[in-house]
């Protein structure tokens, strides 16, 4: 093949000509981003002339700006310059955010770590500079931690965008430090529109039930498949997730602490050190989908660029780089996905300052592929490694005896250049800290005005059918259509599955995992997501996200952080918010939904502080809306706080069901009239007005007095009040243990109503022998109410005064719960 | 000690459990690579007893184990592992594992010619399960014990190519493993029988009794903490020092590969 020079990609100059390009190529690049890159080039020319380059950029270096610098890949949004106003009139306050990321989130981080560093006790060992966090576990092995989000390819093939979400996150936490982590968990929290009979669809939209059946069906066998046990997740719903289903795909893995090339959570490329691409064949699929999945869905999209997922050549993967690891093979490396080989070779090459490669080396799978289709291709199940050249041989072995596809591509250097050939033809040349560093930031408004709301009067309310009902609504009703399809046994470590008791009726709040059978060492996995407060304050939508979560960790039994008592927790933020970019055409409510925003990132930063759990890892994902037309539907801006705390017992947890008649029943942490937002003012199409808030010091008090009666053995069950209220969470510990309640409220105070469905935060439902009650009161003192006790008699009963207000028989409760479910 | 070769590899996944499992019932057990069982280069003679993982082999793209199966006849080890079970060696499979054997015609090799005569099919409700399950167990010579172990597959509906090979799998008493429900009687239909398999088969022996399929998961049983009513159990005392699947296990390093060494 005789060298002949790339092809150039014009630009244009005006305005007009830029946007035309980004368009018809769709790089979706802004004019500011497009002019940078022109100016770079126009320094270069005689450099360009002597490599024999275009003077402008190549086909192929436009494409490579276009996926480095899309928003999936640089978070350009969460990472802008934002004027934020909150409020109006004389308590307006208006401040400028230098990067939501670094502000609320790193900085969050950083307080806690810096907090127990003093101490000698911090258990972070990186946070957000990996592909997912880690943290240390036990002397041998590091924990791993990563939520992705896979929304827009699963709006579009739900089976297929779900199946690569959870591989792609798969990938991620394999890809971490030297890489090979031991995949113990994943996790999916899953946010669905209800089926809605009779509205119509919008052209190019698919049937809510269609993409959770889709949904459902592709997270199973990514799992499934792979053998990583699906432990933990939610369903949640709201019409509003018509506009883009959001899936959460999360995973959670163990990295042995040192390999024999060294530390296994220190990525180290060295110039010289060969670039290596194991996995898959790469083919022309998933092309831009780093481009797309940065941008509004619009009618007409079709599922081309999500690529195929296939979990038993990732299965096999992952063997591959479980032992290549191992035996200390690889020195670093990551995995391909937006942005294919471009973004993982450019990304390692950062470290050793360099790297070139051949893209007529890469395994392809369907013949004829343009270059630069090779170079940003998503073909999943790949997987780019960093191998001293010694040991490229035994890699290629290692590959070919799993089935495997491997090929030396080229080499990494410190000429601080990413370069690309196709055989003798050089297609890019491009300055590394210009690629990764050289991205225009952006400069956004944001503004939150309160709304204002009133509560509604909902009249005479049969309580006992209210129950019922609220017990087979979409959001509460059992989740069990969903858990069975997933293995979420595998590896022979689950302690508190998602459904516990001999009838498997029992739902938990956490998932306990035993990932060492030779220990009783473990870990618990939980989330918060509550979007249905962000209506009314997003502030308070995203602290309570993050108290649910801690909540749930802390009803199982796991002790909550201090400096005397250190136990590591460590957490995962995901951000989920529709196009929060004001234009006054397109989007003229954006700087609401960028104030909303920075409403949920300053609730996270509060919370990790107040309860000194460092965030490890997170992804942000901002264009949840979908357009056709002039129609447009935006998801609600949702937060999920995923949160993973370790137990030095695996034995001691509590689970969430009656255990035993006799058994006192009291509620720990105070219940409020906050009804805004409640599923039960859903169940009648009503929004409210006074949103469940978290009041820290409260919460922390009570947290530390549950932790201090379970660590006394006290705690015969636990379960956290959440979705539904006090009355939700008491019919579920009757329905898991098969046993009844009779309950007796105080007759002061709250209403009915507020006592049985509000959903304050940071309450917990607890049973105590009777010969523990005075040791369990003495702990607990004024942060426990006395409510009853649990009954022989299959009932709940709920007295106020001498008024039964709830009198409905376990078995109708559980028929209610059991059919409720949507999938 | 039993020497227990624990397969993994090419998908096949459940091998880090059942490494384990074998350990805590005395075995000296190890993982082996499926490749080389097939590329014929393990040393069989090394071991009492190759356990077949659970997984998805390659997917079951194709049907469940089909591929591996397939791979494993066409492949130098094939004469190698089949020499191996006529001079006493023992192979059992769990889920993928079973579904493996049988596709290969080591299980339950009725004619002895190795041909396939039962198939692995869909569950009767069509998707993948998981969910724990009361069963008998009664491998010959056996007292009868009940046990309550996990399912998680999707094709587990043990289902004889002819009437007449059912007839003789009951005849031969080969069914070691059934499904029973809450009165301990066999069931053929979910939720006690989530495949939905006739005769309420969960597990098979061979006609020469020397391969063992099992669809629930006894490694994964080991633990009282692995059951999902431990926390009841705890309460109330109940709670047993072994999960139901140790005595399987048990049996498996103990008289099923006994009596493999006195051929």
């Amino acid at each position: 093949m005789t060298a002949s020079r790339a092809e150039a990609l014009p630009l244009g100059s005006s305005d007009a000509e830029l946007r035309a390009v980004s368009a018809q190529r769709q790089l979706n690049l802004n004019l500011a981003e497009l002019r940078a890159i022109i100016n770079y080039f126009s320094k270069i020319g005689a450099l360009r002339d002597q490599l024999g380059l275009p003077a402008g950029p190549s086909v192929c270096e436009v494409e490579i700006f276009a996926q480095t610098w899309s928003e999936h890949c640089k978070h350009k949004e969460f990472n802008a310059i934002i004027d934020m106003k909150l409020g109006a009139g004389h308590g307006a306050r208006a401040w400028r955010v230098d990067s939501l990321f670094k502000t609320y989130v790193v900085r969050a981080t950083e307080i806690v770590r810096d907090k127990y560093q003093t101490a000698g006790k911090d258990w972070v060992i990186t946070a957000f500079s990996d592909n997912a966090g880690v943290a240390r576990y036990s002397d041998r092995q590091h924990l791993v931690l990563k939520v992705e989000t896979h929304n827009a390819p699963s709006a579009i093939a739900p089976q297929t965008g779900a199946t690569t979400g959870v591989l792609g996150c798969q990938r991620d936490a394999l890809g971490t430090g030297k890489g090979g982590a031991r995949l113990i968990a994943g996790c999916d929290v899953l946010c669905f529109a209800p089926p809605q009979p009779g509205v119509a669809l919008l052209p190019g939209q698919l049937d809510p039930e269609v993409v959770a059946r889709g949904v459902v069906a592709g997270i199973a066998s990514a799992g499934n498949l792979t053998g990583v046990p699906t432990v933990a997740g939610a369903v949640v719903y709201d019409r509003r997730y018509a506009a883009k289903p959001l899936v959460h795909c999360g995973t959670v893995a163990l990295l042995p602490a040192e390999y024999p090339n060294g530390p296994a959570w220190q990525k180290q490329v060295l110039p010289g050190d060969r670039v290596m691409v194991v996995g898959g064949p790469t083919g022309r699929d998933g092309v831009h989908g780093a481009t797309f999945s940065s941008a509004t869905l619009q009618t007409g999209q079709t599922d081309s660029v999500v690529p195929p997922g296939d979990p038993a050549m990732q299965r096999r993967l992952i063997d591959v780089m479980e032992r290549a690891c191992q035996r200390g093979l690889v020195r670093g490396c990551t995995d391909n996905g937006a942005g294919g080989l471009a973004s993982s070779v450019g990304e390692l090459a950062l470290l050793s300052g360099g790297a070139r490669i051949d893209i007529q080396q890469v395994p392809t799978k369907d013949g004829e592929v343009d270059a630069w289709q090779l170079l940003l291709s998503e073909s999943q199940e790949r997987m780019t490694l960093a191998v001293a050249p010694e040991h490229v041989a035994a890699v290629l072995a290692l590959a070919s005896q799993h089935q495997v596809t491997a090929a030396d591509i080229g080499a990494f250097d410190d000429s601080g250049v990413f370069a690309v050939r196709a055989g003798e033809q050089l297609l890019a040349h491009l300055d590394l800290q210009f690629l990764h560093f050289g991205v225009p930031r952006k400069h956004l408004q944001a503004q939150w005005l309160p709304p204002i709301l009133r509560e509604p009067d909902l009249g005479p309310l049969d309580l006992s059918q209210t129950l019922l009902q609220l017990l087979a609504s979409a959001n509460i009703a059992s989740r069990e259509g969903v858990i069975r399809r997933y293995d979420h046994e595998v590896q022979g470590g689950s302690v508190l599955k998602p459904l516990m008791g001999d009838a498997g009726l029992a739902p938990q709040d956490a998932a306990v995992l035993r990932p060492d059978l030779d220990s009783w060492q473990g870990l618990a996995i939980s989330h918060g997501i509550c979007p249905k407060y962000g209506d009314i304050d997003p502030y308070e939508m995203a602290a309570g996200a993050f108290d649910e979560a801690v909540r749930a960790l802390v009803s199982v039994g796991a002790q909550l952080p201090s400096l005397e008592a250190p136990t590591p927790w460590v957490g995962c933020d995901n951000f989920c918010v529709p196009d929060s970019v004001y234009h006054p055409e397109h989007n003229s409510d954006g700087k609401k939904k960028l104030g909303q925003l920075v409403r949920m990132a300053e609730a996270l930063f509060d919370q990790s502080v107040h309860f000194d759990i460092p965030m490890i890892s997170g992804k942000d994902s901002m264009k949840n809306d979908f357009r056709a037309g002039p129609a447009r539907l935006s998801v609600p801006p949702t937060l999920l706080v995923t949160l993973v705390a370790q137990l030095p017992d695996v034995r001691k947890v509590v689970s969430s069901e009656w255990k035993g008649a006799g058994d006192l029943i009291y509620v720990i942490g105070a219940t409020y009239d906050e009804l805004g937002g409640s599923e039960l003012y859903a169940l009648f199409g009503k929004l409210g007005a006074r949103v469940p808030k978290v009041r820290y010091k409260q919460a922390r008090a009570g947290y530390t007095r549950h932790n201090t009666a379970h660590s006394k053995g006290l705690l015969q069950s636990s379960h956290d009040a959440s979705d539904g209220g006090l009355a939700v969470c008491l019919a579920e510990s009757c329905i898991g243990g098969g046993l009844g309640a009779e309950i007796r409220l105080p007759t002061a105070g709250l209403s009915n109503l507020a006592w049985l469905f509000s959903e304050s935060h940071s309450r917990l439902v607890v049973s105590v022998r009777p010969s523990d009650a005075a040791a369990f009161e003495e702990v607990l003192g004024t942060y426990a109410v006395l409510l009853g006790s649990v009954t022989f008699g299959p009932k709940l009963r709920i007295l106020r005064g001498d008024e039964a207000i709830v009198d409905v028989e376990v078995a109708a409760m559980t028929r209610s719960w059991s059919m409720g479910g949507l999938l | 000690m039993t020497r227990v070769a624990v397969l993994c590899g090419l998908g096949l996944h459940c091998h880090t459990e059942a490494l384990a499992a074998y350990r805590e019932v005395g075995a000296a057990a190890e993982l082996v690579e499926a490749t080389a069982l097939i590329a014929g280069t393990l040393a069989l003679t090394s071991y009492d007893l190759v356990h077949f993982s659970g997984g998805f082999s390659f997917g079951d793209v194709g049907g469940a184990g089909q591929q591996l199966a397939e791979q494993l006849r066409s492949g130098p080890g094939w004469p190698v592992l089949r020499a191996w079970l006529e001079q006493g060696g023992r192979a059992v499979g769990v889920c993928n594992g079973m579904q493996i054997l049988t596709a290969a015609g080591l299980l339950p090799n009725l004619a002895g010619t190795y041909t396939p005569e039962v198939a692995l099919e869909a569950n009767v409700g069509g998707l993948f399960v998981d969910r724990w399950v009361r069963c008998t167990w009664q491998p010959p010579g056996t007292p009868l014990h009940y046990l309550e172990l996990p399912v998680r597959h999707a094709e587990g509906r043990v289902v004889p190519f002819t009437p007449e090979i059912a007839l003789q799998i009951e005849a031969l008493g080969l069914p070691t493993l059934r499904y029973v429900d809450h009165l301990d009687e066999p069931s053929e239909a979910p939720p006690h029988n989530p495949a939905g398999s006739p005769m309420a088969v969960a597990g098979l022996l061979s006609a020469n009794g020397r391969v063992l399929g099992l669809m629930p998961h006894p490694e994964a049983a080991m633990s009282p903490f692995q059951h999902p009513a431990w926390p009841q159990r705890q309460r109330w005392g109940d709670l047993p020092e072994f999960g139901d699947g140790a005595t399987v296990l048990r049996w498996l390093v103990g008289p099923f590969v006994e009596e493999g060494k006195d051929v």
